[in-house]
């Protein structure tokens, strides 16, 4: 069946099909994009009830003169370390210590036997009186330690750039490591996509990891076995946003956990089995889009916060 | 013998299966909460490398079937089964990609990009219809693409359009390929797979625009069959010029032509020649119709020539596309816009770190690409219309009905029409079915 009118009507949609492209194709150009529809407003997300509110900031303790790289709580002190130093301040804010060290920290842990640094890919080891005793050789290519914490004999080390958790004992052997791989579904591996993966041991040197990809805490035995874990996925107050929080952990005398997250910074406290219990500091307490602040917690539930955009330590204690 | 490659078969189908079940992503998706509109991208996400292989697989066996369904078993109910299953396959679950239509810019950005690497399962999705082709025709159009699939399943009531609107027509796919090569080679866009007007059916997530065009394709496609195939597809070049070549191309009587013209009326392509009157061939014709030829073919020259000079001349214009390019330009005429904070693409070019006479050196290099690959498509266009334009003057000689070679899409319309059968013997008693 020919006919000439169908013919002219087929060119005539094919030509306006061509017409549409070629205008869609131009008014893809930087100078001509409309508003942006993808972009995400999390402005609502950043307003907290008031009610779920259960801390207020009481003061805080500048750091002066060097860039904070970690913080630990011990024996009622605050250590901070930062690049070239090591600083011991008390709970009042009064400097006990500063002595020197080499290179920019990323973490640290204090026990009673020593102080334990950790660089992106090596540990050193001081005495609690800034004494420098050993340097631990790199397990490896890629690594960035994010996080140290010991458990008894145990020194467990967090490794971002390979994903894993080491576990060393106190005088630097390497004793083993796992990824978090586990037969079940839960255990995926850790999915660190940032320098973000913090570890914990609680007072029952029980094991904490998290899976920032996952927004998950697991549990895992001193071998890497996984235990148990709760995830908390949500832009909600409820949850962990982003592609890698919590980027920070502390955990709590009862076995709570103090959570700080990165980009929209926020820090609450979950019960160990990963119900909120309250919000430490919504997100308009601190700069939009900033870093996750390092946190430790005292026996009596007050929280030290590290905050690396004002390089201050700010202490959020219970409401009354 | 036949069982245990089956049992085969089955296993190996099972396992790809098992692994498809179990392949996860590196990094899941972050959190979103609901409400939030992600952006459309244009790759599906990937795939295990083992998952890749298996498409591959199921790539070749599909066209191995359609050839054996089209050239051996001339069955078309078979060829329409396949293509439900490669729209199934290639298009909903595969959402449309990889596809050997866009792999011609993979390809071509490999060529001519060091630093951009392709897989062998993407060069085996650009070679094997090509390479089937170039032995059975395009088979790979009858039944192992899901964009001729799709459109080949609302064919309802084809029109025949002129010839001359045909032959003008099919101009169009030699501008789209040379554009997405010179789109590909110089790094600028993907634009066959930008523009796929299905991809956004077969994901069923795709910008309305897309979703809009695909289905104006598929109306227009209730008339004008395939319209996507015969107009745009810019791999249809490349499939036709193999298919030219091919030796055991589909026919459409198993034996002799009657001449019933059936089959002429059952292709909504137009892709069946009709046979030459002779009388046509008169000495004066023919006289008329080689000078005509070698004047044409003489002026060939001119014709790339004058393609190659105009299409460089557009290079300032065609350079634009480039990313680099446009924004070079813009913020020379409008440096203010550097303080635009809400502008994406300024504010990534400002955050890289590259300095602006760093973006101006390298806007001038791609522009200098695109002033060369102007004169190769100019030239290309050129070469092309030259040929068009002799190939007016070639008189056949034509007995029967037949295919042509490089528009057919082997889809089976026509042997399924056709109302002759097998020959055993006496060729005379060839017809043993008829239809109406």
């Amino acid at each position: 069946m020919k006919n000439k009118s169908l013919s002219f009507i087929v060119v005539l949609i094919i030509a306006a099909i061509i017409v549409v492209i070629v205008l869609d194709y131009s008014a893809k150009r930087p100078d001509r994009l409309g508003d942006n529809p993808y972009e995400y407003q999390f402005d609502e997300y950043k307003e907290v009830d008031t009610s779920l509110i259960g801390y207020r900031e009481t003061k805080n303790f500048p750091v002066r003169d060097y860039k904070p790289g970690a913080l630990d709580l011990y024996d009622n002190l605050l250590w901070i370390a930062g690049e070239q130093v090591l600083q011991v301040i008390s709970l009042a804010g009064v400097q006990q210590m500063k002595t020197e060290i080499q290179g920019l920290p990323t973490c640290i842990e204090v026990n009673d036997q020593a102080v334990f640094i950790g660089f992106e890919d090596h540990i050193k080891k001081y005495s609690r009186e800034g004494t420098f005793l050993a340097e631990w050789d790199s397990p490896g290519s890629k690594c960035v330690f994010t996080s140290l914490a010991s458990a008894g004999e145990f020194l467990f080390v967090a490794d971002a750039g390979n994903r894993r958790v080491l576990r060393y004992n106190l005088e630097g052997e390497l004793m083993g490591q796992f990824e978090g791989k586990a037969e079940s579904s839960a255990g995926h591996g850790f999915i660190v996509p940032s320098a973000s993966f913090d570890l914990v041991v609680n007072s029952y040197d029980e094991l904490w990891v998290v899976n920032p990809g996952r927004h998950a805490l697991e549990n895992y035995t001193n071998e890497g076995q996984l235990r148990g874990f709760w995830t908390a996925g949500s832009m909600n107050i409820e949850g962990f946003s982003g592609c890698c929080n919590p980027a920070h952990i502390a955990v709590m005398e009862d076995g709570s956990f103090v959570t700080s997250e990165k980009h929209m910074v926020r820090i609450k406290i979950y019960d160990s089995s990963g119900e909120l219990k309250t919000v430490v500091a919504p997100p308009r307490k601190f700069l939009e889009e900033g870093q996750a602040p390092e946190v430790v917690v005292d026996e009596n539930g007050v929280v030290y916060a590290l905050d690396f955009d004002r390089n201050v330590i700010r202490i959020f204690e219970k409401n009354r | 013998m036949i069982r245990k490659n089956y049992r085969l078969g089955f296993l190996v189908l099972m396992v790809f299966a098992f692994l498809a079940l179990n392949a996860q992503q590196r990094f899941p998706k972050p959190e979103f909460e609901s409400g939030y509109e992600q952006p459309n991208t244009t790759t599906p996400e990937p795939r295990t490398a083992g998952m890749e292989v298996f498409d591959v697989i199921v790539l070749f066996g599909v066209m191995a079937l359609a050839t054996w369904l089209i050239l051996k078993k001339r069955s078309r109910r078979g060829v329409l089964w396949l293509s439900v299953f490669t729209l199934l396959y290639f298009g909903f679950y595969r959402n449309g990609c990889i596809c050997p239509i866009g792999s011609i810019q993979n390809v071509t950005l490999a060529l001519f990009d060091p630093g951009y690497k392709i897989s062998i399962t993407v060069l085996l999705f650009f070679l094997l219809p090509l390479v089937f082709a170039l032995f059975y025709g395009r088979t790979f159009c009858a039944a192992a693409c899901p964009l001729g699939a799709i459109q080949d399943l609302v064919v309802i009531r084809p029109i025949s359009v002129s010839s001359w609107v045909r032959k003008t027509l099919s101009f169009i796919p030699h501008i789209y390929i040379g554009l997405a090569i010179l789109f590909a080679a110089t790094g600028t866009d993907f634009i066959i797979c930008r523009y796929d007007p299905f991809v956004g059916i077969f994901r069923t997530d795709g910008p309305y625009l897309m979703i809009g065009l695909g289905i104006a394709f598929l109306v227009l496609g209730m008339f004008f069959a395939r319209p996507y195939c015969r107009v745009f597809c810019p791999y249809s070049v490349l499939l036709g010029f193999m298919s030219h070549f091919s030796k055991k191309h589909i026919t459409i009587t198993p034996s002799e032509c009657i001449n019933c013209k059936l089959c002429a009326n059952s292709c909504p392509f137009d892709a069946i020649e009709a046979p030459i009157d002779e009388k046509v061939r008169t000495e004066s014709t023919v006289r008329k119709n080689l000078r005509n030829y070698v004047i044409f073919g003489l002026l060939v020259p001119v014709w790339i020539f004058a393609g190659g000079f105009a299409v460089s001349k557009a290079h300032v214009f065609l350079s634009k596309a480039h990313p680099d390019v446009y924004l070079s330009e813009l913020l020379i005429a409008q440096p203010e816009l550097r303080e635009d904070t809400e502008n994406l693409d300024i504010q990534a070019f400002l955050e890289s770190g590259k300095s602006m006479d760093q973006l101006v050196e390298e806007a001038s290099v791609i522009r200098s690409k695109f002033r060369t690959g102007g004169w190769y498509l100019g030239g290309y266009l050129g070469l092309v219309l030259g040929i068009m334009l002799m190939n007016q003057f070639v008189l056949r000689k034509r007995k029967d009905y037949i295919p042509h070679k490089r528009d057919c899409f082997s889809c089976g319309r026509c042997m399924d029409y056709c109302p002759v059968g097998e020959q055993s013997g006496d060729r005379k008693s060839g017809i043993v079915k008829a239809k109406q």
